[in-house]
């Protein structure tokens, strides 16, 4: 109950226009006019380091990266028709009004949550439907960070979000520094021992303060959260004193437990119950404690950022902007603190307010950004740019997929085009991405997700190259699938197909004269070879990557 | 047909006309972000190897290296002399008493957690797992220092087809590359043979097609990652032709017998194979040691397994000339308790259990460390994990002392505080 | 039948074997510290008394008594002789090349049979420790490549039979007088071998016994386990027509789990008592005419061997840590 009636305020708090000075007023920019600012601050700094920026990508090559992006899957063939009929000056722009009200927007930005929350530590169906429960009505991020922290076990599909405090429950530790990473982009880990050696503002308080938050959580038998109603956590420093850790926010705020008195009695009572609760599943369910300490953080969070001095909102601009242009303004991305400041601190700040203003809503925020010249920038490098300006966002960067976008690319690639006509009704389509999604797992889980200093390892090269699940799933010969509809057209019409169909553009000239070549070079040529150039498609890092 | 043969190659003359191969291989520098790379070309020259014997559930140390014989805790085996005046070890092991002059055995160990995956990963990483990185396990961090990017055979192969405390492991924040290749359900790994519905032809013209392709993308857009992804490519074809030495029947069947019919022997038979063949790192995962019933019953099972492989392995590297330059350890997640449980069992310890280490970099015939008389507590030198991590690695010449960035923060392969133990070290 | 534990006396070692002789007070148990001890079960207080001569090097794990003297075998492969009197050994017999897992007396009381991991059953004058006869028959090693062991020996009532039962489920009954073959009977549910989450082994037959009319065997053991890090195999039973070859019952305990270590009959009645244990014990009494399972009691640790005093309406047992005696009645 009280973890609602908290909601209800967050919400009213962070819908209030009364805060920041660019977006305060009546009226809210516009989502072009947001880009418009982006650019403007992007471009700032480049005048001043007097870094030219790299010419606007093709228009092809941006509905393949913007569709990647928000649908998370590689354009159909359809969608590239439409587009190249629409008027040259709007159709980026309509594509991405399209897309960001699609049904992928959100089938894609649950599978890049999931990924960043549970990063594949379990399998849980539930918790994948809560996430797209959320990311279908645009859930606020100040909602979700709420959901997952405090999960209401009666209150349908809510409860299902309690997975990511389950799978860290049995360390208090890992509760604690994972929230602190995903949600507020400091790793206080290494402050788990001692200060943090190389920043002043973490010490050992911090994480010990961010611990106490969750040190009373526990999972009863019945599989769902509890708080214990007392329990100190402790500390000791490197010199060997010994702390109570105080419920501790990052920016220093504290809440202090009211004071209750209980008799010996009533102390071993709520041992016995915590116990009984820990061991007994068939026990009634287990009354809130009065003082819920995950309650309070959340509290503590969404106040700091009304106050501007908060993490969550931050954090979540900083990865968002990091996912979609290939690095943050900060980076690493867990390391937002004082020693490590942002390349851009006026355009991050701005995102920031922003998003507080307009009630933490993801979809404008993104929607932003890919209207944005600086997300537009060509990825083609050919001169080595050196990376030390990767944060002047002066390039495009080429990103590798996620597990997800490979396995669902390659179902759409290899399918007949045809199957992917324009639906009548949007339901249609709702129908036959979730039916995507279902047939891409099993891949998705064969190919690993992307982290820090990512390097594709020999086992995906040898899965691609020899898995008979790759000719049977992808190269097949059959009405539905691409292969099927490929070997009845003329070798330079199945050229033009493919390269279309799989790369999102048409071939070069050297490459069509080879790619013709290689098809052609004798009058009778097996069915084989075309299978072997639409693999040779399928496996090239052009298709791997997004650029 | 015959038309037809012709006819293909001169497709294959098409292909290897545009010379695909060599676009990319000189780029390969740019894939190794984290190398320092003079100091590692060195050590690559002198291609040190590590077999890791994984006795994976935790093998009672009183059983194997470190016996108590007479004393309450000790059980019923008696300790026997070694071929080392002064060493004695339990007389599960009678082989391996014999072949103590390479072996450096380590009693030491006291690494205070005893369950079996916060163990597990403390032994595999050198250290206490922290919240927000993931540690490179010993076997990553070696291929990382000793692979080369071009090898035609894998930088690090895992066996363990055992279910029960299956755990990969694996490279962390170091990246899939370094990867372990993972045998699971037989000793070939998963996705090395060419499928039977592919043609070799097709198979070798989709490579190079690729490579064209490739080739153009990565003028384009040179990235680590790209690279990489084109190297992996790269080495499908010479891992490939590796696949042999998964194959123990290509062994002397004289040779076999010595190594035995047990899984184990086969598996260390393979070990032997690839680490001759130049792969940095095996991992073999013999499972399970987790005797909190009949301990003394399981001991005698897999100490004879054990004791019959391991030093089948040893004697085999050393006609070779192999165990010079190939470090063998053996190695648990942890010990075994003192007190014997009512269903004579030894239950989970971490206290203070043994390891050894033989071969290459290593003072054959010391012990160092010593427990009291019970084996309840480490009395004399004891050791935590990032010691014997830092020993590992300084016996096969990787910088101890080295630091990866992790992001804006340097990692030391090496636990802090850490250092290598001299008195077993040649 | 009811039965009531009255003594439970703690010691620090584990007791692998009892005995006394028949009517004495005195009761002498085989242990893991290697000794031979003594206990008079019938003091208020009962003391333990070690016999001062350690001449074995490991646990023992049989214990007989005649008039007088009392054989002794243990897991460092000797027989000893002991004078009951002095409380030193007369003799010493290097018996077996590996664990000595258990010796019995034939009936009447002039041989002894001993089992051990050498997978060879031995038979020994009783008074002069002469070897009479060996019998060679159990495999050396499991189907898995790993050394089997032969835990367990039983007489027939007319001394004319002996049973030797191993790791893998085998039991072999030989003819004394010749030494040859007579019978091969199996249990392999005894025997659990895991081929793909440990790759080891659990099990095997730990206890055997003849009916007084000499016409059954029953075998003791634990039925399939699934985690074999621990005795949870269900406590199980088999009991068979051993001329005809045919198994009459299988029967396991719902209640208890862990090995039987030991079975014994009733002398003049159809019944046997059947005890053992995992980390906790059981004692179990069953109808081997109608294989039901009439008795389940518990103990607080592992049992390892017992012994019956009819007269005294008397039961002890040793086992894990513990002494104890208790009594039944119909």
């Amino acid at each position: 109950m009280a973890a609602r009636v908290l909601l209800v305020v967050a919400i009213a708090l962070a819908t209030s226009p009364c805060l920041g000075d660019e977006t305060a007023g009546a009226s809210p920019l516009s989502v072009p006019e947001v880009a418009r600012r982006i650019d403007e601050m992007i471009q700032a700094r480049l005048d001043e380091r007097n870094i030219a920026a790299s010419p606007r990508a093709s228009d092809l090559n941006l509905l393949r990266r913007v569709t990647l992006d928000l649908a998370g899957r590689i354009p159909t063939r359809f969608e590239i028709e439409e587009y190249e009929a629409a008027p040259v000056e709007t159709r980026y722009e309509q594509a991405v009004a399209r897309l960001v009200e699609s049904p992928d927007y959100a089938f894609h930005l649950r599978n890049e949550l999931d990924a960043l929350l549970l990063a594949r530590k379990r399998n849980d169906d539930s918790w994948r439907e809560y996430l797209l429960w959320a990311t279908r009505q645009n859930r606020p991020w100040s909602d979700i960070f709420a959901d997952l922290l405090l999960p209401e076990p009666e209150d349908k599909p809510r409860a299902s979000a309690v997975a990511f405090l389950k799978e860290r429950v049995r360390e208090p530790e890992q509760m604690a520094n994972d929230t602190a990473v995903l949600f507020f982009g400091v790793n206080i880990g290494c402050a788990q021992c001692h200060d943090h050696p190389l920043v002043a503002d973490w010490q050992q308080k911090h994480f010990y303060g961010m611990m106490a938050f969750f040190n009373r959580t526990y999972k009863t038998k019945k599989e769902t959260l509890a708080e214990k109603p007392d329990g100190q956590t402790r500390f000791k420093t490197v010199a060997g004193e010994e702390f109570d850790a105080p419920f501790m926010f990052l920016n220093g705020e504290c809440v202090d437990e009211p004071l209750v008195t209980k008799s010996d009695e009533e102390r071993k009572a709520d041992l016995e119950e915590v116990k009984r609760q820990m061991n007994d599943a068939e026990a009634p369910a287990p009354l809130p404690p009065p003082f819920r300490p995950r309650e309070e953080l959340v509290r503590l969070a969404l106040k700091a950022d009304q106050d501007r001095n908060g993490f969550l909102a931050r954090a979540i601009v900083n990865r968002t902007w990091a996912r979609l242009l290939g690095y943050g303004f900060v980076e690493p991305l867990d390391q937002m603190h004082s020693e490590n400041p942002p390349s851009h601190p006026e355009l991050l700040q701005f995102l920031t307010q922003d998003l507080v203003a307009q009630g933490y809503d993801l979809r404008r925020l993104i929607h932003a950004i890919v209207l944005t010249e600086a997300y537009c920038r060509s990825t083609e490098t050919y001169e080595n740019r050196p990376f030390t300006e990767l944060d002047s966002f002066a390039a495009g960067l080429t990103r590798p997929l996620s597990p997800w976008q490979v396995s669902l690319s390659l179902l759409v690639a290899s399918q007949n085009p045809d199957w992917f006509a324009k639906p009548e009704v949007r339901t249609q389509w709702e129908n036959k991405r979730g039916e995507l999604e279902r047939q891409s797992i099993s891949l998705s889980r064969e190919i690993e997700l992307p982290g820090e200093n990512f390097q594709v390892g020999v086992e995906e090269a040898l899965l691609f190259s020899n898995h008979p699940r790759m000719q049977n799933d992808y190269l097949r010969d059959g009405g539905d699938k691409l292969f099927g509809k490929l070997k009845g057209l003329s070798a330079e019409a199945m050229i033009e197909e493919a390269f279309l169909v799989v790369f999102t553009r048409r071939p070069t000239e050297q490459e069509r004269q080879f790619a013709l070549d290689y098809l052609t070079a004798t009058s009778e040529s097996p069915p084989s070879v075309r299978q072997n150039l639409l693999w040779a498609l399928l496996t090239s890092p052009e298709f791997r990557f997004n650029h | 047909m015959n038309h037809g043969f012709e006819k293909r190659m001169s497709r294959r003359a098409l292909l290897q006309s545009t010379a695909t191969a060599g676009i990319l291989a000189s780029d390969m520098t740019l894939l190794d972000v984290l190398q320092q790379r003079l100091l590692a070309e060195e050590v690559r020259q002198q291609s040190k190897r590590v077999i890791l014997l994984w006795l994976a559930g935790g093998a009672s140390q009183l059983e194997t290296w470190d016996p108590k014989p007479g004393r309450p805790t000790g059980g019923p085996f008696r300790a026997i002399s070694t071929s080392v005046p002064g060493i004695h070890i339990s007389e599960l092991l009678p082989r391996m008493a014999q072949r103590l002059g390479d072996t450096a055995i380590i009693r030491s160990l006291n690494t205070k957690v005893a369950d079996h995956g916060t163990g597990a990963t403390i032994m595999t990483t050198g250290r206490v797992p922290e919240p927000g990185i993931d540690f490179p396990d010993l076997g990553a961090t070696v291929a990382h220092e000793l692979g080369r990017v071009d090898s035609k055979v894998p930088h690090y192969v895992s066996m363990y087809t055992a279910t029960e405390g299956r755990r990969k492991g694996g490279p962390g924040f170091l990246g899939s590359r370094v990867g372990p290749m993972f045998l699971t359900d037989s000793l070939m790994p998963a996705n090395l043979q060419r499928p039977e519905i592919i043609t070799e032809i097709d198979h070798q013209d989709r490579a190079q097609l690729r490579g064209f392709l490739a080739a153009e993308f990565a003028k384009r857009h040179a990235s680590p990652a790209v690279n990489s992804h084109n190297s992996a490519y790269d080495r499908v074809r010479g891992l490939m032709s590796s696949e042999s030495l998964f194959d123990v029947s290509r062994e002397p069947q004289a040779l076999r017998d010595k190594y035995g019919p047990t899984q184990f022997g086969e598996q260390c038979l393979v070990a032997r194979r690839l680490v001759e063949a130049g792969v940095p790192f095996v991992k073999v995962a013999r499972a399970w040691w987790d005797s909190h019933g009949q301990n003394f019953e399981t001991h005698q099972e897999l100490c004879a397994d054990l004791d019959h492989v391991m030093s089948a392995l040893l004697d085999d590297l050393a006609e070779r000339g192999l165990l010079e330059q190939t470090l063998v350890v053996t190695l648990s997640e942890f010990g075994r308790t003192p007190q014997i449980n009512g269903s004579l069992g030894r239950d989970h310890f971490a206290s203070a259990w043994s390891c050894t280490l033989s071969g290459c970099g290593i003072r054959g015939g010391s012990v160092y460390g010593k427990t009291d008389e019970d084996g309840r507590k480490v009395i004399e030198d004891e050791i935590w994990a990032g010691h014997l991590f830092a020993t590992i690695f300084r016996a096969i010449g990787i910088d101890w002392k080295k630091e990866y960035m992790y992001g804006a923060r340097p990692v030391p392969i090496t636990d802090f505080h850490c250092a290598p133990i001299d008195e077993v070290l040649a | 039948m009811k039965i009531t534990r009255e003594k439970n006396l703690s010691t620090p070692d584990i007791l692998f074997s009892v005995a006394r002789e028949t009517g004495a007070s005195l009761i002498y148990a085989g242990s893991s510290d290697a000794g031979v001890q003594a206990w008079d079960l019938d003091a208020e207080k009962p003391v333990r008394q070690d016999f001062a001569e350690k001449r074995h090097t490991s646990y023992v794990t049989g214990v007989f008594a005649r008039p007088g003297q009392l054989i002794s075998g243990a897991y460092d492969g000797t027989l000893c002789w002991w004078d009951l009197n002095a409380k030193t050994v007369q003799r010493s017999i290097s018996a077996h090349s590996k664990w000595i897992r258990r010796i019995a007396l034939s009936p009447d009381r002039s041989l002894v049979a001993s089992v051990a991991d050498d997978m060879v059953g031995k038979l020994w004058n009783a008074e002069t420790g002469e070897l009479v006869r060996t019998f060679e028959g159990h495999a050396q090693q499991t189907p898995h490549h790993y050394p089997s062991m032969l835990y367990a020996t039983a007489w027939s009532p007319d001394g004319q039979y002996l049973a030797t039962v191993d790791k893998t489920g085998i039991i072999l009954v030989w003819q004394v007088a010749t030494g040859e073959l007579a019978r091969k009977l199996e249990a392999p549910v005894m025997y659990t071998w895991d081929p793909r989450a440990r790759r080891h082994s659990i099990g095997g037959i730990r206890s055997v016994c003849f009916s007084p009319d000499g016409k059954l065997l029953v075998v003791g053991g634990m039925g399939k386990v699934g985690n074999i890090d621990h005795l949870e195999g269900h406590a199980r039973v088999e009991i068979f027509d051993w001329q005809q070859e045919t198994r009459l019952h299988e029967i396991e305990s719902t209640k208890f789990k862990g090995l039987v270590e030991k079975i014994e009959f009733h002398p003049h009645d159809n019944w046997c008592l059947a005890v053992g244990g995992d980390h906790k014990g059981f004692l179990m009494g069953i109808n081997t005419a109608t294989g039901e399972l009439f008795l389940e009691e518990g103990h607080d640790t592992h049992i390892h061997d017992f012994l019956l005093d009819h007269e005294r309406q008397q039961l002890i047992t040793g086992g894990h840590n513990r002494l104890s005696t208790w009594s039944w009645s119909s």
